[in-house]
């Protein structure tokens, strides 16, 4: 509803009443949603405030406030790079090497016809991405373990046989790799869907003017999928802190916190192992501010370079 | 008019077919090496050095210890009860939510949909959350699995992008005859979005069978997990207690059992996800 007018408090209760006393039954139906947020969103926003207190359970809220002593804490920890550190880099190497997997698997798909092959490959390519993250991770672990065959492949060549997830400097490969394999056929979809759109008279129009295969590719293909491309990319940019932690959970270990311990995972060792809420939920918060700022910015960017945007 | 394809397209169109078979292969692999390595006997695959195309000798014994586990008979049982109370309450409460977005002219809807949309940018994070959950009792038991995650933003919105095509005269035409907002939803509406309603079932199936962290964090008792975290103790303890020629390939084994009925509904879930994603990515 617009307004060209302000209207007096008087009329606006009026309307209130009014537009209570017809839909009063859709309010009743989102309640049970609207109270879902509350117990699931707002109500541990409220709790937030235990990262400006020396939290205990027993004593409950709004006691013993410390102001930025968790954060100072947190700052001046000789673990605060190194968690950031983590985040960016695993960020970053996703960046560059899964990223661009289901775009050049969508680009594949496109130059083929057979539908029987297409239908095959695709059953194979998707299954992954319905396999529980616990399964994968178990999966992971037994293969890149001592006798394992990637970690017996590894171990044949740097003639070190220890699982490669006891060796710090291949977390981020084991990481991604799994990543790829799990995600990139599933990530192809969308790109697909984008190609599918496209009218297939540009192409004609294309060969018309003389252009060949990888000129129409670049020309017409490429266009086509740039928005969807640009978009998932504002995306990962936006989140080039965070990682999900549930992962990281389930395939790292003490010997290799150096590059694979992130926010998340700190978080949860802190707050759900150690019982140290306050602290923890200082670190979570810091986290969030960093998250949401980055994602709003880059968001902002893309707005400006490339006039696309999420909102 | 047939044009003539030059060879350097052909070699290209060649290597695209070699890329995706390789990569398809690659993907399906894994799941090969899991069940050969299951089936083998479990004293001669331990010798085996590097990738693996049948089994080494043949022994079902692993399968034996897999099915004589108690942990994982409940941990079955336990997310199957999941499954059969949480699956209903996802598509009820995102049915809900999206035909309450699909309403026009509220007074309040605006203001509902900040309250629903500003959760996507702040949040209280995990410890606070847990603080919550302890708070409503739901700490220590299956209530998690069931109930948190069972309203998303992006499910109610694919939901609502269903019931805008439905066509308003037929609602209204129903609310004519004197039929309520419930009655409109659930005898009008969701008959003809029977397809998405199956996409948010099946996303909340499939998101209720792959939870593990808020259950293995709080569920001390272990006959009361869910099965991925019965799966997670079982590889974060590798091998203790057990004999080695048996320890491993019952591991593998257990994979090959907890992923089976996923196999079998893959057929739906790759369908109905599909179907999933491209109704939301058209919505944005």
């Amino acid at each position: 509803m617009a307004y060209k007018y302000r209207l007096s408090k008087e009329q606006k209760r009026k309307l209130i009443v009014k537009d209570f006393k017809k839909n009063w039954a859709i309010y009743l139906i989102v309640l049970p949603i609207i109270i879902y947020y509350l117990m699931f969103e707002y109500i541990p926003m409220y709790g937030v405030q235990i990262a400006f207190q020396d939290y205990r359970p027993a004593l409950g809220f709004g006691k013993n406030w410390v102001g930025f002593k968790h954060f100072e804490r947190f700052f001046t920890s000789p673990y605060f790079w190194r968690l950031f550190k983590n985040a960016f880099l695993i960020n970053w190497f996703e960046l560059i090497f899964s990223f661009p997997v289901p775009i050049i698997i969508a680009l594949l798909f496109n130059e083929l016809k057979s539908k029987t092959f297409k239908n095959v490959a695709n059953t194979f390519i998707y299954l992954p991405h319905f396999i529980t993250m616990v399964v994968v991770c178990s999966m992971v672990k037994e293969f890149v373990s001592a006798d394992g065959f990637i970690g017996q492949m590894v171990a044949s060549v740097t003639g070190v046989e220890k699982s490669l997830l006891l060796q710090s400097q291949y977390f981020r490969t084991v990481y991604i790799a799994s990543g790829v394999w799990q995600g990139a056929g599933w990530g192809s979809i969308i790109y697909v869907a984008a190609l599918q759109g496209v009218d297939t008279q540009l192409y004609d129009a294309a060969s018309v003017d003389g252009a060949g295969r990888w000129q129409q590719m670049w020309h017409v293909t490429l266009p086509a999928i740039a928005p969807t491309i640009i978009l998932k990319f504002i995306l990962e940019l936006g989140s080039m802190f965070s990682t999900g932690s549930q992962k990281i959970l389930l395939l790292y270990n003490e010997a290799i916190y150096d590059t694979a311990d992130v926010i998340g995972t700190y978080v949860h060792r802190y707050g759900m192992q150690s019982g140290q809420y306050s602290y923890s939920t200082a670190v979570g918060l810091f986290s969030n501010l960093i998250n949401v700022s980055m994602f709003i910015s880059a968001n902002q960017i893309s707005k400006k370079v490339a006039n696309i945007s999420l909102w | 008019m047939k044009i003539k394809e030059p060879i350097s397209y052909k070699l290209f169109k060649a290597c695209s077919y070699l890329l995706l078979s390789a990569f398809a292969l690659a993907c399906l692999y894994p799941f090969w090496y899991v069940l050969v390595y299951s089936l083998s006997d479990g004293i001669l695959v331990l010798s085996n050095t590097g990738v693996l195309f049948w089994p080494k000798g043949f022994s079902l014994a692993a399968y034996e210890k897999v099915f004589a586990d108690k942990y994982i008979w409940s941990g079955f049982k336990n997310t199957l009860i999941c499954l059969l109370i949480g699956v209903p309450l996802g598509v009820t409460m995102n049915s809900l939510g999206g035909y309450f977005m699909s309403q026009k002219d509220l007074y309040w809807k605006k203001y509902i949909m900040w309250y629903f949309v500003a959760t996507m940018y702040i949040s209280g994070g995990t410890i606070p959350l847990y603080h919550s959950m302890r708070m409503y009792g739901m700490t220590g038991n299956l209530s998690v699995v069931c109930v948190f995650g069972c309203v998303a933003f992006f499910n109610m919105v694919i939901m609502r992008t269903a019931f805008d095509g439905i066509p308003e005269s037929l609602s209204e035409s129903a609310k004519m005859d004197g039929a309520n907002h419930i009655t409109i939803l659930i005898k009008v509406l969701i008959p003809l979005v029977k397809g998405t309603f199956a996409v948010i079932a099946m996303y909340r199936a499939v998101a209720i069978w792959s939870t593990w962290y808020w259950a293995s964090v709080t569920i001390l008792d272990k006959k009361k997990l869910p099965l991925q975290s019965v799966i997670r103790n079982m590889f974060d303890s590798s091998g203790f207690g057990e004999e080695i020629e048996i320890a491993q390939t019952k591991e593998y084994a257990t994979l090959v059992v907890s992923t089976l009925p996923i196999l079998v509904a893959y057929p739906f879930l790759q369908k109905y996800f599909t179907k999933g994603v491209l109704v939301g990515s058209v919505k944005g």
